[in-house]
């Protein structure tokens, strides 16, 4: 088994399975946790055809409001991470529960609903380049199905400061400009979870502290619980908690593990 | 000795050395090869070009094969015609020039046996005959009975030795005679010795209404039957390989008077003549379709293979090899691909023609002669035109990536001037249309027809989309989203929907010709088509004859009724003189024409000028006589409406106008009229009748029986020649359900080829929608309905273009008529909605499929 990591992961994974690497935390006990994970596995197939363990086993709880850093060196599994927790992909094994539904338990249809409660941000932004901005926000209104979608993705880009600049295409607009196009679609859906991917990676550093700082006032906000995959340690230090991702396992830095 | 490191200050500059570019693109191309990303772009050319030597090969041996029947009927590749003998020196010539020549004499004559005579044909013939095919005789063990054996023997190079005669079964039947016995021709007496059963070069033609006896040439003096105005037909005929007939029909064309008439393949047989011309268009236009095809599916994935190649050109670029460098390799790398690929295409392409047409060896009865090499040629030429025109736009702007985009990955490379990518592709198309057809005009109909329908449907299209995306905000939302994505994405769906059109109306133009030619010929020469013709019958004859052809269960044609007449003037002139010089010595003017009359204008008949006289048109005794004249005899002697026919019938003569000027067919084997008066005006003037029926082969008996029955009617056996075209029917038949089958096959890889071309898109954006909250699900039904939108505007092109160019078309290359057909117009866009729907779906299958992240993150 895993050496390093197994003698706490192992003994909570055997006690009580709301005490996982986050810590028997009496402080957050009784909390709503939003994201749990139990023994979760992923293998992939490498290149020659031999199976790799990318997630060997990833325990984690995460509460509502909630703002994680996961942190891990490049091919530690950050990405495939994120898709599990987000429904995006299939574990090998082992559960997630997303807002206490086990998501080994629904089938694809059931994942997109569940998918319309988080939002994502991209480190290359990924906007739909042939779309506005506007349109670019209003989609996934509309893939819920909200009537309103047209007036509220309006309203969403106003708050990041875009409101001039709604027909806009991506191109013309900049780096930083794309990631607030990009901010207020994930957050257009009023998602319970927020996962963002190296969102500061494409840009400059004030350009990215405007990023950081929009991010994390929109989380105060909204109430959302906020996910981040991140190098950027200052990015990582305005989280309440830090994950980091090693061999397959989730640890927790200890300056965080006391929680909130 | 290892010289020591140079302090970093004194390093200097290396002067760079040049990249090799070929042995670059080669060590690339093995490693872009194992990527997969060519293979699409590999597919497309491999089967442009196989598309192209398959028809290449089959279309040249079919055509040789065609060609060696035609020159069979013929005689010759090459006939010369003529009333008087030509100078010995042009034989001579022809022997110089490499070719076979040899010379036969025909002229009528009345042949006397013991119990009879009987006018005939007379052939007589020099060494060498025939210079095609061969003449098969009766077996001579069977000549003791009288009924026909179908057991023959083919003779090589054998004729009549001096003094012999040898007879078909018809001359022997009208004197009574058999083997041994001895007729006369003229003077001379000849001892029958062989009964010929099939003659290749029998063809159609008033001599050949009456039975045959052939003679060699050196005995046609002896019977003194040729004297000063003698009507006799000397036939040159000449053999040898196409370049050589060709070299040596120029130089005849120089020296000839107008009493000669040269005939080539196509001219002398012209039901088989024109059958060749359609098929070797439709072949033409097939391989056309299907390399446009091909060549807009190597367009789509030459322009995928460049956009996923600009960042290793960056990244290239930015380690110093400068994007020109790296886009001097690919255009090689391209160039090296282009040159497998031709080769493997034209590898196929000839092992599946071989493999094919041995397979349907059985079928068809004739061996096809092997190909030649320039279908070598053409296909693997068409593979490297392809290539230039259409895979080396796109790739040349690899040269302009920037090395920037290392940094940003929204530096796209500048996208060709349109100007540049059409001019080429056009360029490109011309060249090779006009190479496959050496007609310019058909290369500048079909350049502008394409251009046109290209225009058209482009600016229908984003009309569409427009109007799409101005209803858009009312649809319900999937629909929506689709619309929107269509009208965003314009700039790849209108070459997708484009492509989409292409491809369905070219599919649907070759099946649609072929659906009319096959049932053009189909009723041309249906099974049951005549294959006897009854000349001669006396009116009295009349009720006997069908009577009999009635209680043997025969179906025959009405009786005809000919008059023979010499038009004599022409607007009052002696006709001689009222025509132009060089239509002087033309038959119509030297022999007796067969007139008839109608109330109604004959089947198969139509009338281009002026106009049919009433059905009950009543003439008193002053008013003029209308005319109907033939288009080609009108053309050959400059006539039209208005001129005034003086017809000579023995002794009385009748003068008419004409009135209408008609285009028969002369593919159908009907009997055809030159020159129709209304009813009312030939009755009383001496005539005969004629008839034509399906005879069976196992009611050939009856021959003998009607042939004693009725002595002097001539009874022609066509079904040799029938039997003949309808080989060669068959053969092209063949080659054009291939070629259907070709042209389907390119339209598939195109098909997905414009699917792929959107496809990395699509994966995009299939991965962010999944973020976005969409199911797998929701994804496939929003592409489903844009499919479904595009199969629609596809198939409303597709029709529109098809039925335009079909119209252009069948007017004026197949000499089909055209006419709306409404199952194409349901069945066109409906089998586009599915066929694009099921193809576009099939392609993009993994978009639901791949790992969303995975996707997001490697974009």
């Amino acid at each position: 088994m895993n050496a390093p990591a197994s003698e706490s992961h192992d003994q909570n994974a055997n006690t009580d399975p709301t005490a996982a690497v986050s810590g028997v935390d009496p402080l957050v006990v009784g909390r709503r946790s939003v994201i749990r994970t139990e023994k979760l596995m992923r293998t992939v197939t490498d290149a020659d055809g031999q199976p790799l363990q990318i997630l060997q086993g990833v325990e984690c709880q995460i509460y509502a409001g909630e703002s994680v850093a996961i942190l891990g060196s490049s091919g530690a599994g950050k990405s495939t991470l994120l898709g599990l927790l987000a429904g995006l992909d299939q574990s090998s094994g082992g559960e997630i529960w997303l807002n206490d539904q086990p998501l080994s338990q629904l089938d694809e249809e059931g994942r997109a609903l569940m998918r319309q409660q988080v939002g994502f941000v991209f480190q290359s932004f990924q906007l739909l380049e042939h779309l506005t901005a506007l349109e670019n926000v209003m989609l996934p209104l509309e893939l819920a199905g909200d009537p309103d979608y047209h007036i509220k993705a309006k309203q969403w880009l106003e708050r990041v400061g875009l409101g001039a600049r709604i027909k806009h295409y991506p191109r013309q607009l900049s780096g930083g400009e794309q990631q607030r196009v990009a901010i207020a679609r994930a957050f257009a859906g009023d998602p319970l979870v927020l996962f963002a991917d190296e969102p500061t990676g494409n840009l400059d550093s004030v350009t990215g502290q405007s990023i950081i700082d929009l991010l994390f006032n929109l989380n105060r906000d909204q109430g959302t619980t906020l996910i981040l995959v991140t190098h950027d340690v200052t990015l990582a230090q305005h989280c309440q908690r830090r994950l980091t991702l090693k061999d397959g396992l989730l640890h927790e830095d200890i300056s965080t593990k006391a929680g909130v | 000795m290892p010289s020591a490191v140079l302090p970093t200050s004194e390093r200097k500059l290396q002067k760079p050395k040049p990249v090799k570019q070929w042995s670059m693109a080669l060590k690339l191309l093995l490693r872009e090869w194992r990527s997969g990303d060519l293979n699409l772009l590999f597919s497309a050319l491999v089967l442009a070009v196989m598309t192209v030597a398959l028809t290449g090969f089959i279309a040249d041996r079919l055509q040789r094969g065609m060609e060696q029947q035609a020159a069979q009927l013929m005689g010759g590749d090459l006939v010369l015609r003529s009333s008087r003998a030509v100078d010995a020196s042009w034989l001579t010539e022809a022997e110089t020039q490499g070719l076979k020549a040899v010379s036969s004499l025909e002229f009528t004559s009345m042949v006397a046996g013991d119990e009879g005579f009987q006018l005939s044909a007379v052939k007589a013939v020099d060494s060498g005959y025939p210079l095609k095919g061969g003449l098969e005789l009766e077996p001579i063990l069977d000549l003791e009975s009288s009924e026909l054996k179908s057991a023959s023997v083919s003779t090589e190079g054998a004729l009549p030795a001096s003094g012999e005669v040898w007879v078909d079964r018809r001359l022997l039947s009208a004197l009574d005679a058999r083997i041994g016995s001895d007729i006369e021709i003229g003077r001379e007496l000849f001892t029958i010795t062989r009964i010929i059963s099939k003659e290749p070069d029998r063809g159609g033609g008033f001599m050949s209404f009456n039975p045959r006896a052939l003679i060699h040439f050196s005995d046609v003096e002896a019977t003194g039957v040729i004297q000063p105005g003698s009507r006799v037909r000397y036939r040159y005929m000449f053999a040898g390989d196409m370049t050589q007939v060709d070299h040596f029909k120029n130089w005849l064309e120089e020296r000839l008077e107008p009493s000669h008439r040269l005939l080539d393949i196509r001219e002398d047989s012209p039901s088989v003549g024109s059958a060749l011309d359609r098929a070797q268009r439709y072949l033409q236009l097939a391989s056309i379709g299907a390399v446009i095809l091909s060549g807009v599916a190597v367009a789509m994935a030459a322009s995928r293979f460049a956009r996923r190649r600009q960042d290793t050109v960056a990244v290239m670029a930015s380690l110093g090899f400068a994007a020109p460098v790296m886009g001097g390799i690919y255009l090689r790398l391209l160039l090296v691909l282009g040159f497998v690929a031709a080769t493997v295409g034209a590898l196929l392409g000839f092992s599946l023609q071989a493999l094919g047409i041995q397979a349907v060896a059985g079928l068809v009865p004739i061996a096809l002669p092997p190909a030649g090499w320039e279908p070598w040629v053409l296909a693997i030429g068409t593979g490297l035109l392809l290539l230039i025109g259409f895979a080396s736009a796109p790739l040349r702007q690899l040269r302009n990536v920037s090395p920037l985009r290392v940094f940003r990955r929204d530096l796209e490379m500048t996208t060709p001037s349109s100007m540049v990518v059409y001019g080429l592709a056009l360029m490109a198309l011309v060249v090779m249309i006009y190479w496959y057809s050496s007609d310019a005009r058909l290369t500048l109909w079909l350049t502008l027809g394409l251009v046109a329908v290209l225009v058209l449907s482009a600016v229908l299209t984003l009309g569409l989309f427009y109007l799409l995306k101005k209803v858009g905000p009312v649809l319900p939302m999937r629909a929506r989203l689709a619309v929107r994505s269509l009208y965003s994405h314009k700039q790849t769906a209108l070459p997708q929907v484009m492509a989409f059109g292409l491809v369905l109306m070219v599919v649907a133009l070759v099946a649609l010709i072929r659906n009319d030619l096959l049932a053009s010929w189909q009723q041309q020469l249906p099974e049951n088509a005549p294959n006897y013709f009854a000349i001669n019958i006396q009116p009295y004859e009349q009720v006997e004859f069908t009577q009999r052809l009635d209680n043997a269960g025969i179906r025959h044609s009405p009786l005809y009724p000919i008059v023979r007449g010499r038009l004599s003037d022409i607007n009052g002139l002696p006709a001689q003189q009222a025509v132009p010089k060089d239509a002087r010595e033309d038959n119509a003017l030297h022999r007796e024409l067969n007139l008839t009359w109608h109330a109604q204008i004959p089947d198969d008949n139509q009338v281009i000028a002026g106009r049919w006289w009433p059905e009950n048109i009543q003439l008193k005794a002053d008013d003029p006589v209308p005319l109907s004249l033939e288009a080609g005899m009108a053309e050959r002697l400059s006539l039209g409406l208005g001129d005034t026919l003086s017809f000579n019938f023995t002794g009385q003569v009748i003068t008419g106008e004409v009135t209408n000027i008609r285009q028969v067919n002369w593919d159908n084997f009907q009997p055809n009229f030159y020159v129709i008066t209304p009813p009312g005006v030939l009755e009383n003037m001496p005539q005969t009748l004629l008839a034509s029926f399906f005879l069976p082969e196992d009611q050939r008996g009856l021959v003998a029986q009607m042939v004693k029955a009725f002595p002097a009617v001539s009874l022609l056996d066509i079904g040799q020649i029938l039997d003949q075209v309808r080989q060669i029917l068959q053969q092209v038949t063949m080659a054009i359900e291939v070629m259907l089958g070709f042209t389907l096959l390119s339209g598939l890889v195109l098909l997905l080829a414009a699917v792929k071309n959107s496809l990395d898109e699509r994966l995009r954006e299939g991965a962010l929608y999944r973020t976005l909250g969409a199911s797998g699900r929701m994804i496939r039904r929003i592409q489903c309905i844009e499919f479904i939108i595009l199969g629609i505007v596809a198939g409303v092109l597709a029709l529109l273009g098809s039925e335009l160019t079909a119209f252009l078309l069948y007017r004026n290359l197949f000499d089909l008529d055209y006419s709306l057909s409404f199952t194409h117009w349901l069945v066109l866009p409906l089998s586009g909605v599915v066929i694009i729907t099921a193809a576009g779906l099939w392609g993009t299958r993994h978009v639901v499929s791949q790992p969303p992240l995975q996707v997001l993150r490697a974009g």
